[in-house]
């Protein structure tokens, strides 16, 4: 647990940075992260923002919000809030990330 | 008076998953495989299905240190008894109550899917410091494969999910009818090692040795993963019609740029959350650039294994190699997918 915020550690993630990302601050790997995970959640209209430097923080266009703790809780948490399974073969979401690559 | 205190010794333990469908010969290889083993090297741990175990019977007297897990499958619901049962081993190896054995053997009941197993080992927060898996063997039965293969799911699952495959009755069919076999589960599980059952001996490091990076968590030089991730590429490429299968589909996908492992592993997470009972397994060695030894990875399901760095590349090839055996999902489909996410993540 933190000892500031009082936030549980999950134990880690299969996904969280390797060791061999140790030479970039941790900070910088979060923020990069977070970035890439926007432009995902951003097709449906989900939006994740740093909590505190050790959570993370979703919410909806309307205002719903849900703390996250890893890459598996935030898809779940995506999928209650945003009222649809996220889907990484979906077309739309495939064609708005192409454009984001040509834009 | 230092004799009286216990070494303690707080290696990971390997855990060997020997699962096959009811009937494969699980208990047959066991006893076989055990025999003449010096007393106090190997564990057992026994689920077994119904009141009385009478797999733990037979096989206590091979290894008196087998503990039978009373309440049936090996699944998410029970896992906290395989949680329990571990740490009961573990506690009575560290005070001396057991021999320090080196390697836990875990046979699955018949009907368990080795995915709830895998999940147990790798996520759970004591149980991931103490032991880790040394690989999956899949036991098949030559005479009735072909029908639990059509009627039962949880034959694909296991045989899906294995490191090493034994075919056990080769000897009740014909040799034609067992080419036939070999020849679908290569098509099923590129990746998987292949062998008959009977050439299974006392000891037989196969399956008590822990192969590679699917070890105790030690740095290897990574030669296994690749042999078995290129097996997988060249069967597939030497017959590419074996890969289409009427319920699983084997691929392999081979990536010549270096990938990022953050956007890697968003992708692949939000893959296996929406597809992750379609994703029967993968496994992968992945390229995350000149600056970084090479990774590899392996899931079951929608449990992936915490990824490991090996020591350096086996040989100058560098490049990603991800194997994927999925049911319901193409090649295109997934390719695409990882294609433009990796495209459009990379724009910063």
């Amino acid at each position: 647990m933190c000892g500031l915020c009082g936030l549980l550690d999950d134990g880690g993630h299969w996904g969280d940075p390797l060791a061999s990302d140790a030479g970039r601050p941790a900070r910088q790997q979060r923020l990069l992260r977070l970035k890439a995970l926007n432009q995902v959640l951003g097709y449906y209209r989900l939006k994740l923002s740093d909590f505190h430097g050790s959570g993370s923080l979703l919410s909806t266009a309307t205002g719903k919000q849900a703390m996250v703790t890893n890459l598996d809780d935030l898809w779940r948490q995506a999928d209650t809030l945003g009222g649809r399974k996220l889907d990484p073969l979906d077309p739309g979401l495939l064609e708005h990330l192409a454009r984001v690559t040509t834009a | 008076m230092s004799a009286l205190v216990p070494t303690v010794d707080y290696a990971r333990i390997p855990v060997v998953v020997l699962t096959g469908f009811l009937g494969s010969g699980k208990t047959t290889l066991l006893q076989r495989l055990l025999a003449e083993q010096p007393s106090g090297e190997t564990a057992l741990l026994i689920n077994e299905v119904g009141a009385v175990g009478i797999d733990h019977r037979l096989v206590s007297e091979v290894a008196p240190e087998a503990k039978l897990l009373p309440s049936g499958c090996v699944c998410c619901s029970i896992r906290g008894e395989l949680k329990e049962a571990l740490l009961e081993l573990f506690d009575m190896r560290q005070t001396g109550k057991l021999p320090p054995f080196s390697r836990i053997v875990l046979e699955t009941t018949g009907l368990a899917d080795p995915a709830p197993v895998l999940a147990t080992l790798s996520h759970d927060p004591q149980l991931r410091h103490h032991f880790g898996l040394a690989r999956i063997v899949t036991l098949v039965d030559a005479l009735n494969a072909e029908q639990q293969e059509q009627s039962q799911p949880e034959w694909m699952a296991q045989v899906a999910a294995a490191d090493l495959l034994l075919v056990s009755k080769a000897d009740l069919v014909d040799d034609a009818r067992c080419a036939v076999l070999m020849e679908r589960l290569t098509a099923l599980t590129p990746s998987a090692e292949r062998a008959l059952a009977t050439s299974v001996g006392a000891g037989d490091t196969r399956l008590l040795v822990a192969p590679g990076a699917e070890g105790s968590g030690t740095l290897s030089d990574g030669r296994g993963w690749q042999l078995s991730l290129q097996r997988a590429a060249n069967d597939l490429a030497a017959f590419p019609q074996i890969s289409r299968h009427a319920q699983a589909t084997s691929f392999v996908l081979e990536l010549d740029t270096e990938l990022d492992w953050g956007h890697f592993a968003l992708w692949l997470s939000l893959l296996l959350n929406a597809h992750g009972d379609r994703v029967l397994r993968v496994k992968g060695l992945l390229d995350l650039g000149p600056q970084d030894p090479p990774v590899v990875l392996h899931g079951v399901q929608h449990v992936l294994y915490p990824p490991q760095h090996l020591a350096a590349w086996p040989d100058a090839e560098r490049r990603s190699l991800l194997v994927f055996i999925t049911r319901g999902l193409t090649r295109g489909e997934v390719e695409g997918s990882l294609h433009t996410f990796m495209a459009a993540l990379a724009r910063r």
